[in-house]
């Protein structure tokens, strides 16, 4: 069952295309990591999945109903422009937003603290917002998406600003949720995030889907690399005879060989160490960046 | 919907009213009120200080010594005069050393005079006396010269046969001053009070107009520039923010239309001049306030929306502001002349209204019932169509960053679906 479909939704401002006949089904309780570079039309893909904006065109389905209008109260959402009353106290910010989103006042300060403890900033509860530093304010604001149980959280780059430890700590949180069976959308420009985090991928450019599946196969389309250092001076040409290799470069000692989509480095050591011997080879696994670097080019080409 | 729209009501009634620019505004008549108290005080505590410090000189009177040298013989002089700010000691001398006498008690301290009275004094047109001073400074010379004339006048009475008391008794003739009152001091409070009232309450209605609107443009620019609105947007639509602003900030403006109208409203009530004026007319008076006060903040709300800060929305907020203006225009008319085809017009024509029919309302001649709630819905409909209007403004600014939109650009908004 989908969390969330959209279908050949277009969305323009202007002359400008943001968004182009998108179709995207995000499934109920899977990590999804939205991917694309800056203008690919993901935030306002988003805003029209909470219905901050209207399509052009197409249709909208999210949590079963045919608007977010009728199931805000089931959404958690973490913008990426992130904001906070200054002057208002921490507890009053998350019981105002928690109230917002269909939370009984009976022991919402029990709930609030709750929360607070599991990011370690229970001492803060009185504490007006404008005086917590930016990562306790990163949390805050993390938490007001989380307060209410939501069936469908929308993070927009919900790593950036905070340190490696409060990282790990908030990538924990997000996985509970999921675990407890919520849906996870997913926006970032760090790659590790999504490779660490999802189970699935959508990658946007240029207002369309250029792709969409599990994270594993994602990575089966772009090429693997074999990286080997040889014993002694070989022309890395003579391994383009090699059927699967697509190109070989030389990089200070060590040449690097791209292989064919599809190719199983590994069937081809053999092969490889027949013509060039060498003291290490290894297969590197290739990298979301590098699919994402990868399907940018080709989408500009 | 309705309770998201009352928690947003409640937060930004709370945030507007518990602030000290709040308190001060309910404090403002009270201040305004006292100010006379204060000047009439610090006036009243200078002159008590001038006293204070000036009284060593002042309480004590000047004393003045009045040496008379009476040639004709007639005169019968006190002992002793006291005139206001000076006593004058009275010494009998002989015409003979006058002069000599009078020079010998010169004193420093007390201005020294010299009546001579002529021989002649009782029959004589010409001078009848001279009198000498020591000092030219002197200020007693005229009040001195004065009781000298008084003493010779009274001693010609007695040497003409008369008393001096009866010819100043029927010298004396008295009669009242008085003002013709066409109009009675309280006919004329009346007068005041009638033609006060409608205005009064059209200023009433077009501050706590102003001070609910721009309390929502503020608070919506704070809520761009705290980056707070995609999060309320992720939680409310753009129509429960802005209605649950729109009745928060409704509420403050009626807790100080309250605070300064208030305390009125149980003297206008009970006032037998104001006797046109019930709590029906009350009530009516208050669904007006509470419709121009939507009115006018929808408009605040839907550019405060489009901004970026308070300085660009100053562009954008002198149409507003002079729309409004204009529609309260015609309420002075109707205020002057509620009787006319004019006023009656004024009053249930949007937008002017619900300035208009307030105003007739309070008026002697006040309006039937069924143009009040003719009025009241034409006005309340208006509203509604500037409210969904500016909620287009409102739904696409909010998210809008960079350059403001021009007024061309809002409008266009408005009437895009």
């Amino acid at each position: 069952m989908n969390a969330v479909e959209l279908r050949n939704v277009t969305k323009s401002f202007g002359p400008t295309i943001a968004v182009d006949g998108l179709d995207l089904d995000i499934r109920q309780g899977v990590i999804h990591g939205f991917l694309g570079p800056n203008g690919s039309g993901k935030t306002t893909t988003i805003r029209m999945i909470l219905s901050i904006l209207y399509p052009d065109d197409g249709q909208v389905s999210v949590l079963g109903k045919a608007s977010a209008h009728d199931s805000k109260q089931r959404i958690g959402y973490l913008p990426e422009e992130r904001g906070l009353y200054p002057k208002m106290k921490v507890g009053a910010f998350l019981s105002y937003l928690a109230s917002l989103k269909g939370v009984p006042s009976q022991g919402m300060r029990d709930r609030v603290l709750d929360w607070l403890e599991r990011v370690e900033l229970a001492d803060k509860i009185d504490t007006p917002c404008e005086d917590l530093s930016r990562g306790m304010k990163q949390k805050v604001q993390t938490l007001q998406a989380l307060i209410h149980q939501p069936d469908l959280l929308i993070l927009d780059e919900p790593f950036s600003g905070l340190d490696p430890v409060n990282r790990r700590l908030m990538a924990d949180l997000f996985l509970a949720e999921a675990e407890r069976g919520c849906t996870l959308i997913l926006c970032t420009h760090m790659m590790h995030h999504a490779e660490e985090l999802c189970d699935h991928i959508v990658m946007m450019n240029l207002g369309r889907k250029v792709l969409d599946g599990p994270i594993r196969e994602v990575r089966k389309l772009e090429s693997g690399i074999l990286q080997c250092e040889p014993v002694s001076d070989h022309d890395p040409d003579s391994l383009l005879s090699i059927p699967g290799v697509k190109s070989v470069r030389r990089d200070a000692h060590e040449l690097r060989i791209h292989l064919e989509a599809g190719v199983d480095g590994s069937t081809l050591i053999p092969d490889v160490t027949r013509i060039v011997p060498c003291s290490r080879i290894e297969i590197e696994r290739p990298s979301l960046e590098d699919v994402f670097i990868e399907t940018v080019a080709k989408a500009k080409t | 919907m309705i309770r998201r729209v009352y928690l947003i009501a409640r937060h930004e009634f709370v945030k507007t009213v518990f602030t000290r620019a709040f308190a001060f505004l309910i404090a403002l008549p009270i201040s305004l009120a006292t100010i006379p108290l204060f000047i009439g005080g610090g006036i009243a505590g200078i002159a008590g200080v001038a006293q204070m410090f000036g009284s060593d000189e002042e309480e004590a009177p000047s004393v003045v010594i009045l040496h008379v040298a009476d040639a004709s013989g007639q005169l019968d002089p006190p002992a002793a005069v006291s005139i206001d700010e000076f006593d004058i000691q009275i010494v009998p001398v002989p015409v003979k050393d006058a002069r000599k006498m009078a020079a010998a008690d010169d004193s420093e301290q007390a201005a020294t005079f010299l009546l001579v009275v002529h021989p002649d004094a009782m029959t004589t047109e010409e001078d009848s006396f001279t009198l000498y001073f020591d000092q030219e400074e002197a200020e007693e010379k005229s009040q001195v010269r004065n009781i000298a004339r008084d003493w010779i006048r009274d001693a010609r009475f007695v040497h003409a046969g008369f008393d001096p008391q009866v010819v100043e008794d029927l010298r004396s003739v008295s009669g009242d001053i008085e003002r013709l009152d066409i109009i009675t001091r309280t006919e004329e409070v009346a007068f005041l009070a009638k033609k006060g009232l409608p205005f009064a309450v059209l200023l009433l209605m077009y501050m706590t107009a102003t001070v609910g609107g721009n309390g929502l443009l503020t608070s919506t620019i704070e809520d761009r520039n705290t980056r707070m609105v995609e999060i309320l947007l992720g939680s409310v639509s753009p129509q429960e923010l802005m209605l649950g602003k729109l009745v928060g900030h409704l509420g403050a403006s009626v807790m100080l239309a309250v605070f300064w109208g208030g305390p009125a409203i149980p003297f206008i009530i009970g006032s037998s001049i104001l006797a046109f004026v019930g709590p029906i007319q009350v009530m009516y008076v208050f669904a007006f306030f509470v419709v121009a006060t939507l009115t006018y903040a929808t408009g605040m709300g839907a550019i405060g929306s489009a901004v970026n800060d308070v300085r660009q929305a100053q562009l954008l907020i002198t149409p507003v502001a002079l729309g409004t203006l204009a529609a309260m225009a015609p309420a002075v008319y109707v205020g002057v002349y509620p009787d006319t085809g004019l006023s009656v017009f004024f009053s249930l024509c949007p937008p002017f209204g619900v300035y208009a029919m307030a105003v007739r309302l309070t008026t002697e001649s006040g309006a039937p019932h069924w143009q009040v709630w003719l009025s009241l819905l034409l006005s309340a409909g208006f509203a509604a169509l500037l409210l969904a209007a500016s909620g287009r403004i409102y739904r696409l600014g909010l998210l809008l960053r960079g350059s403001p939109p021009n007024l061309r650009t809002l409008l266009r908004w408005m009437f895009t679906p």
